[in-house]
């Protein structure tokens, strides 16, 4: 490889590592705690490709540099003991660091509020998912041609408590950037704060069999006296909204 | 078999570490008892090879041996080839392939993994 | 001169097949074990060049649902169970004792037993391809409940099971042969920290596999009784648990996929160092990070299950993060070998350094999912999917085939084609990557894994697009390597003893080596004697 090639390979490496703009992207996030795991992944994907030039440039530059061009043995060293100390210490210090960052924000995201306004029941069962409204008779169900609707209120806590009836599936809203898993016998709850109003796409995340890649829903995020509005209405009806995002 | 020893013990040493701030960090009992378990099959070789193994002189272990000085030394008996590997495996087949299909075939199976260790232990001798 | 060793006379005939099935030379055995896998990776490589197919664009119907789930269960199952895994194993086979002065395995009959029973291992799990209900469909860790019977109706999951539990005794029996052969077999000189990287691996690997695969065989047969004999242990609603099986198989499972990389580790440092002249660079810090990997790997497996919401995420992202250090330290052992070396970029050092910048991307997205925040949005999606195929595609199947280009002349005394090699090296290189980079996007965007379609939203039929593009780059890029193979063999021109000017021992025997390898030895006193015996000045300025 001549040092054309090299140039070009680092050259479009560095542009790849940081492509991510527009619809190529992770969403922007729709919840509080989106926000703090879309903080994470910016902390992480700014480290990760900062290592990836270094050591990519590490790779290519001997290439560059040393190829063979007659018939000599270069010096036969073995060892740097400094060298290799440093390069030992260096990503300890920097693995605990990226540590730190994690564990703060994943306190956050998993935090329970001691008193969410809101709770849904949702349970997960080959093909679809059920949302109940406790305190209401609001049950919806859906089927794989049917994907039901979960209707949210902005700016307020709700509880999701899920669970599944019979093999595992995982509860996926790529917009709220977060994702749990049903699971028979295990009662999983946590907390969505959602902070921009909207229709959002769900997915089962967890192999579940025949149908999983349509075991779909949707989220309907909306203001809190629409919401109000719909509760006492008993269910879904229409209630507008602008836009959807995925 | 100093190699053999300082393996088994640091990793058995390394098993109960993890299991113990395992069981203190998570109180899991899933994991601990897996770890657990682990850290007991690796104390039990590091066991073996402080009681059982006799401090064997290894001719590879000497830094300054030349292959000349171990001339002529009895390593051991190395087969050069025999049926009964493929045939004990064949039975193992058959067992394990009963016990999905055909009760039958697995006792079969059993005969055939029986006959083929007898053969291989006489041929041993 | 050699040491004896004596050998039991088979009066059987020993021509043709017959000496193939019953040889329990470690050579052959090794051939063996390095074919088949090398068979399963087409297999398993058509059966994925039909799920590219499928997902091209949104909405295809090429193949429907059911037949989709068990077209990607046999590629997963058959690329780590029935390919990577035993190329490992076979590589170990053909070059532990050569590279340890050895005559043969101390076991050589349960050599041949380890071989055998994966063979049958592999066609029982294919052999569900024809009972009613097809092979098995519930991915290649079949979660419970979804494995169970109830669910899972068909043999071909029955059939999965035995399978695998015919090849986990294989590998832990391999196990046992290698550690007992490196310990006890060592020529005279060749001691401990003179071995060579790749046995230091192996021997890494296979104390994991004594570790880890007990696990699953133990969660293979709780399933199989789970499913025939009315054992309860995944079934919630009579008091088991689902979150047990995701323990029980991701305590194996994590370990697997260093079983998985460790070898390669070392099929990289034996490829670096010959062809920059140089000796390894840290050996020990190589030697010791393989041993911190492996004992670290055992306390990682929950990373999988941090979606769960049922294990304790801090103690498994600690872990998980400080596996990144001595994995790191292993590259700055390459790069400090190839620091001011004199670099031949033949093909085996061209899919060195492809494994090197294929890894660290997976190196580097293995770290972000080891970070809960994150894993919550991509777990379980194509970022995952990008993230594993790196490390074990980029990674492990880059250092297979740069394997396959360094020792063919030693296994086989023919060389292949340096021009092929290359030519087959950028097809897979620049397929590799459009396929696998563009699903890390796909993964953040949203979407999920295990999908036989998906919705046609924007962005996700040209990503996919792309990737399947990527995968027609592969399989010409494989397509050279079968000419190649096919051609060199044709071919009369016969490959020298070190064709490279190679380092370890098998490099002294003959290309390919003699029953019980060798009639001489060349003193030991470094890890790399035949580059001592052949430059003894350079030798003595680099001793330790």
């Amino acid at each position: 490889m001549n040092s054309a090639r090299a140039r070009l390979l680092f050259g479009s490496g560095l542009l790849l590592s940081t492509a991510g703009c527009g619809v190529y992207a992770l969403p922007r996030g729709a919840t509080t705690q989106a926000l703090v795991m879309h903080q994470d992944w910016t902390v992480f994907t700014l480290a990760g490709s900062f290592v990836a030039i270094v050591v990519f440039a590490l790779i290519l530059f001997p290439l560059v540099v040393w190829r063979r061009r007659g018939d000599e043995y270069p010096p036969q060293f073995r060892r740097n003991n400094k060298l290799e100390i440093t390069y030992t210490i260096i990503p300890l210090l920097m693995v605990i660091g990226l540590f730190a960052v994690t564990y703060h924000n994943d306190i956050i995201v998993e935090h329970l509020t001691a008193h969410p306004q809101n709770t849904i029941d949702v349970t997960a069962f080959r093909w679809s998912w059920l949302f109940h409204y406790p305190g209401t008779a609001i049950n919806i169900a859906g089927t794989p041609q049917a994907a039901p609707q979960m209707v949210l209120p902005i700016g307020e806590t709700t509880r999701i408590n899920l669970t599944s009836v019979d093999v595992n599936h995982a509860f996926w809203i790529p917009a709220f950037l977060f994702k749990r898993d049903a699971i028979a016998g295990v009662d999983n709850s946590f907390d969505l704060f959602p902070t921009r109003m909207g229709l959002y796409r769900g997915r089962c995340a967890e192999f579940c069999g025949l149908d999983h890649a349509l075991m779909t829903f949707t989220v309907r995020v909306v203001s809190q006296e629409d919401y109000a509005r719909w509760l006492r209405a008993g269910g879904p009806a229409k209630v507008s909204a602008k836009g959807a995002s995925s | 078999m100093i190699n053999g020893r300082r393996l088994f013990v640091s990793s058995a040493v390394f098993g109960i570490v993890i299991a113990v701030v395992y069981w203190f960090s998570t109180h899991n009992p899933d994991g601990t008892i897996l770890l657990g378990l682990m850290a007991t099959a690796l104390v039990f070789a590091a066991g073996f090879m402080f009681f059982a193994e006799r401090e064997a002189c290894l001719v590879g272990d000497r830094d300054d041996a030349l292959p000349a000085q171990a001339a002529g030394e009895r390593l051991g008996v190395f087969t050069v080839a025999s049926s009964w590997p493929i045939a004990i495996a064949f039975g193992a087949f058959l067992l394990l392939l009963g016990m999905v299909v055909l009760p039958a075939l697995a006792a079969f199976g059993l005969v055939v993994m029986i006959v083929s260790i007898l053969g291989l232990g006489r041929e041993s001798r | 001169m050699s040491t004896a060793a004596t050998a039991v006379p088979n009066p059987a005939s020993r021509r043709g097949i017959i000496e193939w099935l019953t040889s329990t030379d470690h050579k052959h055995i090794g051939i063996l074990y390095m074919c088949t896998s090398v068979f399963y990776f087409f297999v398993a490589g058509l059966l994925a060049m039909v799920i590219r197919a499928q997902l091209a664009q949104p909405g295809l119907t090429l193949v429907g649902p059911h037949a989709y789930n068990q077209i990607f269960t046999l590629h997963g199952t058959a690329m780590i169970f029935l390919f990577v895994v035993p190329f490992a194993l076979g590589l170990a086979n053909f070059l532990i004792p050569l590279q340890i002065g050895a005559p043969d395995m101390a076991f050589p009959r349960l050599n041949a037993f380890t071989y055998w029973i994966f063979f049958f291992g592999g066609l029982t799990i294919f052999s569900g391809a024809f009972v009613n209900g097809g092979a098995a469909a519930s991915g290649w860790f079949a979660y419970a409940p979804l494995s169970e019977i109830r669910i899972s109706t068909g043999g071909g999951q029955d059939l999965w099971i035995i399978g695998l539990l015919m090849t986990s005794v294989s590998g832990i029996l391999a196990a046992v042969n290698f550690i007992t052969t490196t310990f006890l077999y060592r020529a005279p000189g060749m001691t401990m920290w003179r071995l060579p990287i790749f046995t230091w691996e192996m021997i890494a690997t296979s104390l994991l596999i004594l570790m880890a695969f007990p696990s699953l065989a133990a969660v293979l047969a709780l399933l199989f009784i789970d499913r025939h004999f009315g054992g309860q242990f995944f079934n919630a609603s009579a008091g088991g648990s689902p979150v047990l099986y995701q323990h029980l198989f991701w305590f194996f499972g994590h370990p697997e996929v260093y079983i998985m990389i460790l070898p390669y580790f070392g099929v990289i440092s034996e490829i670096i160092p010959v062809f920059s002249r140089k000796p390894i660079f840290g050996y020990t810090g190589l030697v010791l990070s393989a041993f911190a990997i492996a004992g670290l790997s055992m306390g990682v497996w929950a990373h999988h299950m941090f979606t769960t919401g049922v294990v304790s995420n801090g103690f498994f992202a600690a872990v998980s993060f400080l596996i990144a250090v001595p994995t790191g330290i292993k590259f700055f052992n390459w790069v400090g070998t190839m620091w001011r070396g004199s670099l031949l970029l033949t093909t085996p050092m061209l899919f060195a350094i492809g494994f090197m910048l294929n890894f660290l991307i997976g190196g580097i997205t293995g770290v972000m999912v080891a970070s809960p925040p994150i894993d919550y949005q991509v777990e379980d999606s194509y970022f995952l999917v990008a993230h594993f195929h790196y490390v074990l595609g980029g990674g492990s199947l880059f250092a297979i085939f740069g394997a396959i280009y360094f020792w063919f002349p030693k296994v086989f005394g023919k060389l292949l084609s340096e021009r092929r090699g290359k030519w087959c090296f950028w097809l897979l290189f620049v397929g590799f990557n459009t396929t696998f980079f563009v699903m890390q996007f796909l993964g953040a965007m949203g979407m999920p894994r295990r999908v036989y379609t998906y919705q046609n939203l924007p962005g996700w039929g040209n990503l996919n697009l792309i990737a399947s593009i990527g995968a027609l780059i592969m399989a010409a890029g494989v397509l050279v390597f079968v000419w190649d193979v096919i051609a060199s063999s044709i071919s009369r021109t016969r490959a020298s003893d070190d064709p490279w000017g190679g380092y370890s021992l098998e490099w002294w025997a003959t290309s390919p080596p003699p029953e019980y390898n060798f009639t001489s030895l060349p003193p030991i006193r470094s890890e790399r004697p035949v580059f001592d015996a052949k430059h003894p000045d350079l030798a003595r300025l680099s001793q330790k």
